[in-house]
């Protein structure tokens, strides 16, 4: 290259690139704006914050739904009543705890948890899958999504919930479980011709006789979140009571 | 012309330096023209001087952290009647019998806070009830509120606020050795 020739080309190139700089912002539509610097990075901030708390909300809900639902089991077994004692029948039919303990569960834990959130306008129709296993329960929402509004823009942010209660509190029915297979037992054993004193002996269920039903209170366990004492109580009908 | 030119590019390299010359200020011209009609028209204004450009994100990023600690004291463990539960559930159980759990609320939040809030001062409240607090102050630079579900058709309200920090307060550091 010719001495001198270097500053022209220069100021060709700088002009060059300098428009297609200009057509750029003029192509992409980059428009001016009215905010603070760190404003946008606030506003997603502060929907962070709701996002948390939001999570702490259905979290200690489901929680509280837990322990409400092990009341119900306690009171009202699998939806069948005699008096104020639950039925437990292992008859085919809706008052076999065999087969319904689970559902029954689940429907008082939809219930409750269901009021519970309704108390937050955020959450209130907020849609969720749950399940109870052996492994423990977990709770699971569908995404829900967030937005924060300014005058010219909108921040949107979904975020999802899952509540793993396993942490939390021992989530498992099993004191009910292991009282159902013992009270099968007992059936068995009563419908053996046994007395209900042989059969306390034999099952270590303590149940006194009333009429045609033998009724049972169940050591009782404590609820984790009120530290109330709940019964586990029912009544079985036998054919064969003597 | 040519006599005009022969007077005023009397050296050698003149031209070329004439061309650079202008060359240089097409340049700086051109830069200009870039920045007063493409960056300064286009560039994020701030509204209020006196506020600062990245206050609002300082601030929010310290609600997140205040708003965290409530949450994370909501969520703590303890031991309540041979029995673990959570803060949250203490609240509950406090605000159905004051009498009875009143000591271990305000002992637990009192040892959870102190233990946070080191140099700053602070107040808790569950409702308009004050369960701890740490020095004075009339205005709370920082507030926080949670509200965890109860019974029918209610919910308790926690909130934490923070005051300036403690001057007074010296920090001790042990040096190893």
């Amino acid at each position: 290259m010719k001495k001198g020739q270097f500053l022209p080309m220069i100021a060709i190139f700088t002009i060059l690139i300098v428009g297609i700089l200009g057509y750029t912002f003029y192509k992409n539509k980059i428009k001016e704006r009215d905010e603070l610097v760190g404003e946008r990075a606030g506003f997603i901030i502060n929907t962070l914050i709701e996002n948390e708390k939001d999570y702490f909300f259905v979290e200690d809900s489901a929680r509280l739904a837990f322990c409400d639902s092990m009341e119900d089991l306690s009171n009202k077994g699998v939806g069948c009543l005699k008096g104020n004692y639950p039925l437990w029948s292992f008859n085919p039919d809706n008052c076999n705890p065999d087969n319904n303990m689970v559902n029954s569960f689940n429907k008082y834990f939809d219930e409750n948890f269901r009021r519970y959130i309704s108390y937050n306008t955020r959450l209130k129709n907020l849609k969720y899958t749950f399940k109870l296993s052996d492994d423990g329960f977990f709770l699971v929402s569908d995404p829900i999504l967030i937005e924060t509004i300014d005058d010219k823009s909108i921040i949107s942010v979904k975020y999802d919930f899952k509540v793993d209660l396993n942490k939390k509190i021992a989530s498992n029915i099993k004191d009910y479980t292991d009282t159902v297979i013992l009270a099968k037992k007992y059936l068995t054993c009563i419908n053996n011709g046994k007395t209900v004193d042989a059969c306390n002996v034999e099952t270590k269920l303590l149940g006194s006789k009333s009429d045609n039903l033998i009724k049972f209170d169940v050591s009782s366990i404590k609820n984790p979140c009120t530290l109330r004492q709940m019964e586990i109580k029912f009544v079985l009908e036998s054919v064969g009571l003597s | 012309m040519v006599g005009v030119q022969k007077i005023v590019l009397n050296k050698k390299g003149q031209e070329l330096a004439i061309f650079g010359m202008v060359a240089f200020l097409l340049i700086i011209l051109t830069l200009l023209f870039y920045w007063f009609f493409f960056v300064t028209p286009l560039a994020v204004k701030s509204k209020l001087p006196s506020y600062g450009p990245i206050q609002q994100s300082i601030t929010a990023q310290d609600r997140l952290d205040l708003d965290l600690i409530l949450l994370n004291y909501l969520r703590t463990p303890i031991v309540v009647e041979n029995t673990y539960i959570t803060i949250s559930d203490l609240a509950r159980l406090y605000s159905i019998n004051k009498l009875k759990y009143e000591t271990p609320m305000k002992e637990e939040t009192k040892k959870i806070m102190d233990a946070v809030f080191k140099s700053y001062n602070y107040k808790l409240k569950i409702g308009d009830t004050l369960l701890a607090e740490k020095g004075q102050f009339d205005e709370p630079s920082l507030s926080a509120k949670q509200f965890i579900p109860f019974q029918e058709g209610a919910t308790i309200s926690v909130s934490l606020e923070t005051g300036e920090q403690d001057k007074s307060y010296t920090t001790e550091y042990t040096v190893a050795g």
